[in-house]
């Protein structure tokens, strides 16, 4: 990495207090994000990835959240150092997040350009008239088709990704410097997904924005991401440039995930599954977390909790058998069949 | 495969399902045909308002079609007395989207299993109990699960209850609305897996239900891409990924997330614009042609039929090559 990171995390450690006892959701993770760049963070339901990202903005309620760490780092400022008033200045303004479900995010009785200009008035020195130009510039910069006239819409006027759209011109108001997108596109369907896709890539490229892209869906991220980090159980198992980590992933979990997807034009008669269920977060093995699903695992994985090895590339991973894994010969890349 | 003529396990023809809604009437499936043989599974493709879910609510009779006939096995469901509509409901099964809304949180695996084996005269409690056992196995929950209750069990286990009790009856067809949508891919893999090895097994049909087309890519033999009310395009499963024919399903093929950073990335891709336009006043003409990359003035005008491009390929755009349009497309609807 040559360019200076953006947002440098240090050892994010995020707990919750719950009657079933003391769980950690996010165990000191660490990873960095450079201007103009895309980290993707991909995993499961209850992996923390989403626990991440809201503890990034420090919008988790505390308690039950207990969010520690050596530091967040953010244009030089520790985030996790701020008062909650300084706080407040870089949420929306130099930090914008949009959410999987942008009804709910809305305010359901005001029109959608009273909302950009709520965004405006609290983060740029807009006043007057010019607050609404430009929100009907951000609308037609969104591609929604008649700003003028759609300005002044309530939400439940618009589709699903149409609102989501209205999100992100709310998100991209401040001209926020990083942009993150949990499951962005997860609610909406397949041709309307790749369109917002594309539209936040491409304002990122316009705005020079760094994004954070949180995802379940490996082919999201295959298509999107500069950088990917893998997470399990509130871990990071494996984090690598995106075409290293696609060619030949490392780690048994992202191994795993890759072959229990279905690939379009390479049918298999049965998926290989991943057997068992997630591990528990208030219950975790005292070794790896995928130790019990996991092929590779011997008894050394149960008691020994592997640290984050690098791998080359600027990737590392995080397995006991890591010098086994990377010496065998590579499977077959994934082939996808692309339609003539 | 020419076998000897082989009754359907589903048979669907000329299905419209319309409702009178406070907008007005709302046509959702309209004039809908195709046909699944027993061990066979259709997967239907479509984007929200597509029609899909009332397609399937008709078809296990939740809501009463408008017109078109529907037969199981043979026999045709529509215009039957309640009675007799009942005698032939355990044919046609569901699982659905979400298991916990489908399954009664009070009710313990064993009850749930054993409820419609009671319902459809299973008298011997001996008999349900051997018989709730043998599905359990079947969809790799162990015994003891029996007495639990739907909050206890994992997503995945409990949409392995509902096909637990869509399989009680030994239906001849069962639709699949969307059964892995919900789920993590590690646990999409196993029910997937546990879906074909059902099949295999029990011969039954799948009606098989997503809006993602690789989930329906790996398990369906036949693929049916629907649009607006309206099946636009259905071909063996293969044929329809490597030849598709309609612009719609290449707009869907194409924004399919791929993993291939080296050679597909979303920046670089043409997608699609637009919307779906309101099912209420669906375009006239082609209902693609608002969206569609390649209409012609035509296609604002004139409906295309859907029509025979060979090899049981049946597509309906007036642009693509090679389908012709056969006045009998219906006998193409037959399964292979």
């Amino acid at each position: 990495m040559t360019r200076p990171a953006l947002l440098d995390v240090k050892d994010l450690t995020v707990r919750f207090r719950t009657p079933a006892g003391r769980l950690t959701a996010v165990d000191r993770l660490s990873f960095d994000i450079a201007a103009g760049e895309t980290l993707a963070i991909v995993g499961e339901s209850g992996c923390g990835k989403s626990v991440t990202a809201m503890a990034l903005l420090r919008l988790l309620r505390s308690p039950p959240a207990e969010i520690s760490g050596s530091h967040v780092r953010f244009e030089g400022t520790d985030l996790l150092a701020l008062s909650e008033r300084a706080m407040r200045d870089v949420r929306g303004n130099r930090i914008a997040m949009i959410f999987q479900d942008p009804l709910s995010a809305l305010n359901p009785v005001r029109t959608v350009a009273d909302q950009i200009i709520e965004s405006l008035k609290r983060h740029t020195g807009l006043r007057g008239p010019a607050l609404h130009r430009r929100a009907v510039e951000l609308l037609d910069l969104v591609r929604i088709p008649e700003p003028q006239r759609r300005a002044d819409d309530y939400p439940h006027h618009f589709s699903g990704g149409m609102r989501q759209r209205v999100m992100i011109a709310i998100a991209i108001a401040a001209n926020p410097r990083l942009l993150i997108a949990d499951e962005p596109t997860t609610a909406l369907d397949v041709t309307v997904q790749a369109q917002i896709l594309k539209l936040i890539v491409s304002l990122q490229k316009e705005f020079g924005m760094s994004l954070l892209l949180i995802s379940h869906d490996l082919g999201v991220v295959a298509e999107t991401a500069d950088r990917v980090l893998v997470m399990y159980a509130g871990r990071k198992v494996e984090e690598r440039p995106v075409a290293d980590l696609f060619a030949r992933p490392l780690h048994p979990y992202t191994r795993a995930l890759m072959r229990a997807r279905p690939t379009p034009g390479l049918r298999r008669e049965l998926l290989d599954e991943i057997p068992g269920i997630v591990p528990s977060l208030a219950d975790l093995p005292p070794g790896c977390a995928f130790a019990p699903r996991c092929a590779h695992a011997d008894e050394t994985c149960a008691r020994l909790q592997p640290v984050l090895e690098g791998v080359g590339g600027g990737g590392s991973v995080a397995c006991l058998h890591l010098d086994r894994l990377a010496g065998e010969k590579p499977r077959a890349p994934v082939l996808e069949g692309v339609p003539a | 495969m020419s076998a000897p003529v082989e009754t359907p396990a589903l048979e669907v023809r000329d299905l419209v399902v319309s409702y009178n809604t406070g907008r007005g009437p709302l046509s959702a499936v309209d004039g809908v045909s195709f046909a699944i043989r027993p061990g066979e599974t259709l997967g239907l493709v479509g984007e929200s308002g597509c029609g899909k879910s009332s397609l399937a609510k008709a078809i296990v009779q939740l809501v009463e079609p408008s017109s078109g006939a529907l037969k199981v096995e043979g026999h045709d469901i529509t215009g039957l007395t309640a009675r007799e509509r009942r005698a032939l409901r355990p044919k046609v099964q569901m699982v659905f989207q979400d298991p916990m809304g489908a399954l009664d949180p009070r009710q313990r695996a064993g009850t749930i299993l054993e409820t419609p084996l009671k319902l459809n005269g299973v008298r011997g409690k001996a008999e349900r109990r051997a018989r709730v056992a043998s599905l359990m196995e079947a969809v790799g929950l162990r015994p003891e699960f029996i007495d639990r209750l739907p909050h206890e069990f994992s997503g995945g286990q409990r949409q392995r209850i509902g096909i637990a009790r869509a399989l009680a009856l030994d239906p001849a067809v069962i639709v699949c609305d969307e059964p892995v949508s919900a789920l993590d891919v590690s646990l999409q893999a196993q029910v997937l897996n546990l879906l074909r090895k059902v099949q295999r097994e029990t011969s039954v049909a799948y009606l098989f239900i997503s809006h993602d087309l690789s989930v329906v890519e790996h398990i369906a033999d036949r693929v049916a891409i629907m649009y607006l009310g309206r099946i636009v395009e259905l071909a063996p499963r293969e044929t329809l990924w490597r030849a598709p024919l309609h612009p719609y399903t290449r707009a869907l093929i194409e924004a399919l997330p791929r993993i291939d950073p080296g050679a597909s990335r979303i920046a670089d891709k043409t997608i699609v614009g637009g919307d779906l336009p309101s099912p209420f006043a669906p375009p006239k003409g082609c209902r693609f042609h608002t969206r569609c990359p390649i209409a012609v003035a035509r296609c604002a005008i004139d409906a295309p039929a859907l029509s025979d491009a060979g090899d049981g390929h049946l597509v309906a755009c007036h642009l693509a090559s090679g389908a012709v349009p056969a006045p009998n497309a219906s006998a193409a609807l037959q399964p292979a």
